[in-house]
């Protein structure tokens, strides 16, 4: 088991290096020179960049050097917790993202939750009373879930909330709530308003997942085990839930780790179209007005985030099946 | 005689013609590889249907001159966001589709553009008529329409079935044109997530080892990375003075660097699966290089999973061009795609005054359900031990 | 009738098993009759496809779906509760997947299979699934359930069950995931033990050990046994009674030696003339029965083996059903020869 995790952590720091180059190669695609535009833009403020620190910062960012020196140089800085400065906002990129990555947290685990939450039950139920009617509306609201684009689907529903219930149901607080520090009712305010985020979001991935548990669950059910089960007398829905459910959970549970990014992936439009406060409209705003540190930086903090979170289903995967937990490869 | 369905299902003759079965477990047995996945292919009712309406979205892309009955590119001030007119099939009695023409007045206490239908002014709407000049297939100049009004030359008059954009131009007209793009762009991008998987991720399976390894870390890392993100922060890189067509190929790279890995990783599954067959072992004993081996004996074993994947792909595609352009980010105007069209629709004000420039998600969805279903049907078809 | 019936442990009379399908009714199990005695081992033989393992999940009411009785009855005489009389209860009237039947599932009639490989759940130890079943019908305490589990394990001959107890199916070998299974399954103290083909998936010296150990058991429980299998070998060996089935009907029931040495009906003759002996002269042909076992969707009319009988009686046996009839003490036969 612990060659296993160990495995999966190797991959989790080699993803967040391919990352970090990655949203390097985002930082460095527009054309200039960073520290020019940087002193042009302090121009317009009125304020003066004066050569001496004009020249710090190229030594510190390591321009005019080799491209893999500008990167470890940014590596460091990061290290050090200095995520570079954001060229419209004129302040730290650390200060801008703010809160906002939190939000998209908790949003996609809040995706997330309700996939597993739906998507278990719903799959169950499926598979058990296959060909019934709640099967087939299930896999009918499932398909609409995959077909559908998630951002058209929240465009839709804001149409509908605006026009029928003359409701804003963007946004993840009330007016009341928006910029005040936090409290148990700024929390209550938040979980009432994530519902719909989180349907939508978490819509695709449910469908996608309630497939999985059918096709498993069919499977296992067919299996001499269950007969075995059936003929100790068990009753009938101990005999489903106890043992096909369990051996169709693994990979069930496997494949969940995958709808992560799938999910955070998401969350960037669906978030701009509702309107939340998470990292998907700064983004949007930065890559528009090649704010490149922020972008890059907002890249680089969704991926880690991603592969974090990615981990710690991998991790939860081994408590949910005892056959890795005894395999020594 | 039994139906080749039938045929395929040997328990469906009645029992009272023994017969038959036989005959028709015959026919099975010396049917080609293609022709049963056809006869399969064939009981799927819902696949079928949607292999129509996919070959019907084609049609569109090479017919969308042909369909459209307005310029898209012409922008009228006064025609901006006209909603849809609505169209009377029936004129006294006999079949002459029309519609009444707008009176557009400025409301004196918004501003806002109001239209009135005038219901003394008819505009019959006629078929097969002349209507601005266009290539056909890029090489025939022509000028004749599905759809248009008498007198089609000219812009002023014409009829508008799905309403016009802020900048006054026909949304039914520019749907025709979107279309074309969007789904050409998701076959240019399949087409190369194919190159791609097919060659990793034949590599992978065939040779194994440190090879396999290797390339399967790599799919595993680019699984693990939320694509959107990625695909803006590249998409948005694109150097704002680039043509069209060079912004088209760069969104299909972009968007296929990180779509490959479903592809290869199907191909590299079929690959491991048939190394192990006896059929290809004794291919390799027999003598054949590895290249016979892999073209001749291997390919067409899993030929029919990769069709099925490459059409469960497009949708992907198709959808991923539509967010990036709806962001902004991906084509730009003056490219008409699906996702530049959506992209007025971007505010929930702008879309509750004009909500027909909501109705390109339509052909989004229909074309991602259609794509699904053809591909799943396709899927179930090739393989040999379903059902 | 009544004196039989006191005798009998397990009755069967006309029991009908279809499957509906799309493209028609399998009658998987269509008349099929027979009388198992307590303490006795009943052998079913037939061909793959006869019906066997259904009637042995009709028996106990487990038929997949959609598979259904449709007719017949199965009389078993139930373990009488401290004092009471005996009782005896259709089983095929039993409400399926009832308390009733549940009660006896595991109790009473318990099954063991032929794939100890899968029979197993793979995620769950050994000893919890027997410790479940007997703490399903045991009012006692889990403890306790576990002792006997320990005890019924090291009765079937599994070495160290203390630590086996707490393995996975996977970690087992075939011979000992089928003694565990048999463990399983006699750990409440069964009347009835069904084995469906409990040897066909061991190899041949395990198959003996797994008999023997079958047998052993018998003597000292004294449960009645049947034996589903194709294998008349083991039959031979086994089995007190045997029925011998036929496309979902028994064509011939009786005592073990009377099959063997004096079979009356043509299908039970053409099987054993199939069986190839150690002692024939080389070079000399098998025989086979001619024919091939009929599509489920193309039942013969009539008697169901007339298209391969060479006893075959045109007009007689192509038009009307035989049924089974005595020709001896214990032993019945369903065909025109004897009327």
């Amino acid at each position: 088991m612990l060659a296993y995790i160990g495995r999966r952590a190797l991959l989790a720091v080699f993803t967040v290096w391919a990352i970090s180059v990655l949203s390097f190669v985002i930082i460095q695609l527009p054309p200039g020179d960073f520290v020019t535009s940087y002193i042009a833009q302090m121009a317009t403020m009125g304020s003066v960049v004066t050569d001496e620190e004009a020249q710090n910062l190229r030594i510190q960012y390591g321009l005019g050097q080799p491209i893999y020196v500008q990167y470890f140089k940014w590596m460091r800085l990061i290290g050090q917790g200095n995520f570079g400065m954001s060229m419209e906002w004129r302040r730290p990129v650390t200060e801008v993202i703010g809160d906002r990555l939190w939000m998209t947290v908790v949003v996609s685990v809040a995706a997330l939750f309700l996939t597993w939450v739906l998507a278990l039950p719903i799959g169950i139920y499926s598979a058990v009373r296959q060909y019934s009617a709640g099967d087939y509306i299930a896999t009918l609201v499932g398909f609409i879930g995959l077909a559908v684009p998630n951002f058209l689907l929240a465009l839709v529903l804001l149409y509908l909330g605006f026009t029928l219930f003359n409701a804003n149901i963007g946004g993840l607080f009330s007016v009341e709530f928006q910029d005040v520090p936090w409290s148990s009712a700024r929390a209550w305010d938040l979980i009432k308003h994530l519902p719909i985020p989180a349907m939508i979001l978490g819509l695709a991935g449910t469908a996608q997942q309630i497939r999985i548990m059918r096709a498993n669950l069919l499977d296992e059910l067919r299996k001499p085990y269950v007969v075995t089960a059936r003929s100790k007398g068990l009753p009938e829905s101990t005999v489903v839930l106890k043992y096909p459910v369990r051996v169709a959970l693994n990979p069930f549970a496997s494949t969940i780790g995958y709808t992560l990014p799938y999910i955070v992936s998401g969350s960037i439009i669906v978030s701009i179209v509702l309107g939340l406060p998470t990292v998907g409209p700064l983004l949007l705003k930065a890559l528009v007005s090649q704010d490149m540190f922020l972008a890059g930086t907002i890249v680089l903090m969704l991926g880690v985030m991603t592969v974090i979170g990615t981990l710690i289903s991998d991790i939860l995967l081994v408590w949910v099946d005892p056959r890795i937990r005894l395999e020594d490869t | 005689m039994a139906k080749p369905e039938a045929a395929l299902d040997p328990t469906s003759a009645p029992a009272d013609r023994p017969g038959a079965v036989a005959a028709a477990e015959q026919r099975v047995f010396v049917a080609s590889q293609w022709q049963l996945i056809w006869w399969r292919f064939r009981k799927h009712k819902v696949a079928v249907a949607s292999a129509f309406v996919v070959a019907g979205f084609y049609l569109v892309v090479l017919g969308a001159d042909f369909l459209a009955y307005s310029n898209p590119d012409v922008s009228e001030a006064q025609r901006s966001l006209m909603p849809p007119q609505r169209v009377y099939w029936f004129d006294g009695g006999r079949f002459g589709p029309y519609v009444h023409a707008f009176k557009g007045a400025r409301d004196p206490q918004t501003f806002k553009r109001v239209y009135r239908a005038d219901p003394g002014e008819k505009i019959p709407i006629r078929f097969f008529v002349d209507g601005f000049e266009y290539r056909f297939l890029g090489l025939f100049p022509m000028t004749r329409h599905l759809i248009g009004v008498d007198g089609g030359r000219d812009a002023a008059k014409t009829i508008f079935l799905l309403g016009t954009d802020v900048q006054g131009r026909d949304l039914w007209s520019r749907l025709m044109y979107g279309t074309r793009i969007s789904l050409t762009i998701g076959l240019c991008g399949v087409t190369m997530s194919l190159i791609l998987g097919v060659v990793l991720g034949g590599l992978s399976g065939f040779y194994g080892g440190s090879i396999d390894t290797l390339i399967q870390r790599v799919i595993e890392i680019l699984r693990s990375i939320p694509t959107i993100p990625l695909w803006m922060g590249l998409a948005a890189a694109l150097p704002r003075d680039w043509s069209i067509l060079q912004v088209y190929f760069a969104i299909t790279v972009i968007i296929s660097l990180l779509a490959w890995t479903e592809l290869a990783r199907v191909v590299r599954g079929r690959f491991l699966a048939l190394r192990e067959e006896d059929f290809v072992v004794s291919a390799r004993l027999v003598g054949c290089s590895q290249m016979r081996t892999i073209f001749v004996h291997m390919v067409p074993s899993f030929m029919s999973h990769i069709i099925a994947a490459t059409t469960l792909a497009l949708p992907a595609m198709i959808v991923s061009e539509t967010s990036l352009s709806f962001l902004g980010l991906g084509l730009r105007p003056p490219a008409i795609s699906w996702g530049v069209l959506l992209q007025q629709a971007q505010n929930v004000q702008t879309v509750a005054i004009s909500p027909w420039l909501m109705l390109p998600a339509v052909p989004v969805i229909i074309a991602v359900i259609a794509f699904n279903f053809l591909g799943d049907g396709l899927r179930d078809a090739a393989d040999p031990y379903g059902r | 009738m009544a004196a039989e019936a006191r005798q009998t442990l397990l009755s069967v009379r006309d029991l009908r098993t279809y499957f509906a399908q799309d493209e028609g009714t399998v009658k998987a199990v269509d008349g099929v009759s027979f009388d198992l005695y307590p303490g006795g081992t009943l052998g079913i033989v037939g061909e793959s496809g006869c019906g066997k393992s259904v009637t042995a999940r009709s028996i106990l009411g487990i038929v997949d779906r959609p598979g259904r009785i449709v007719g017949g009855e199965i009389r078993f005489r139930r373990r009488p509760a401290d004092g009471a009389a005996d009782q005896a209860v259709d089983l095929a009237k039993l409400p399926p997947n009832g308390p009733a039947i549940r009660a006896i599932r595991g109790a009473e009639i318990a099954l063991i299979f032929q794939e100890p490989m899968s029979s197993f759940s793979p995620v769950h130890t050994i000893g919890s699934q027997i410790v479940e079943v007997i703490m399903l019908h045991q009012q006692i305490s889990r403890g306790e359930a576990r002792e006997k589990t320990i005890e019924i394990l090291r009765r079937v001959g599994v070495s160290s069950p203390e630590q086996r107890i707490d393995q996975l199916s996977n970690q087992l070998s075939g011979g000992l995931r089928q003694r565990a299974m048999i463990a399983m399954a006699l750990s409440c103290r069964p009347t009835l033990l069904i084995a469906d083909e409990p040897t066909t998936a061991l190899d041949v010296t395990t198959q003996t050990q797994i008999l023997e150990l079958l047998r052993q058991l018998q003597r000292e429980d004294g449960m009645a046994i049947m034996l589903i299998t194709h294998d008349l070998g083991v039959v031979a060996e086994m089995a007190s009674d045997v029925a011998v089935m036929y496309l979902g009907r028994v064509v011939e029931q009786a005592p073990v030696d009377d099959i063997f040495h004096a079979p009356r009906h043509p299908y039970t003759q053409a099987l054993l003339r199939s069986i190839p002996r150690m002692r024939s002269r080389s070079r000399e042909r098998l025989n086979p029965i001619a024919g091939a076992v009929p599509h489920p969707y193309d039942r013969p009319s009539g008697c169901p083996f007339h298209p391969r009988c060479p006893q075959f009686m045109t007009g007689r046996c192509d038009a009307e059903e035989p049924t089974l009839r005595p020709v001896g003490d214990k032993h019945t036969v369903s065909c025109f020869l004897y009327p």
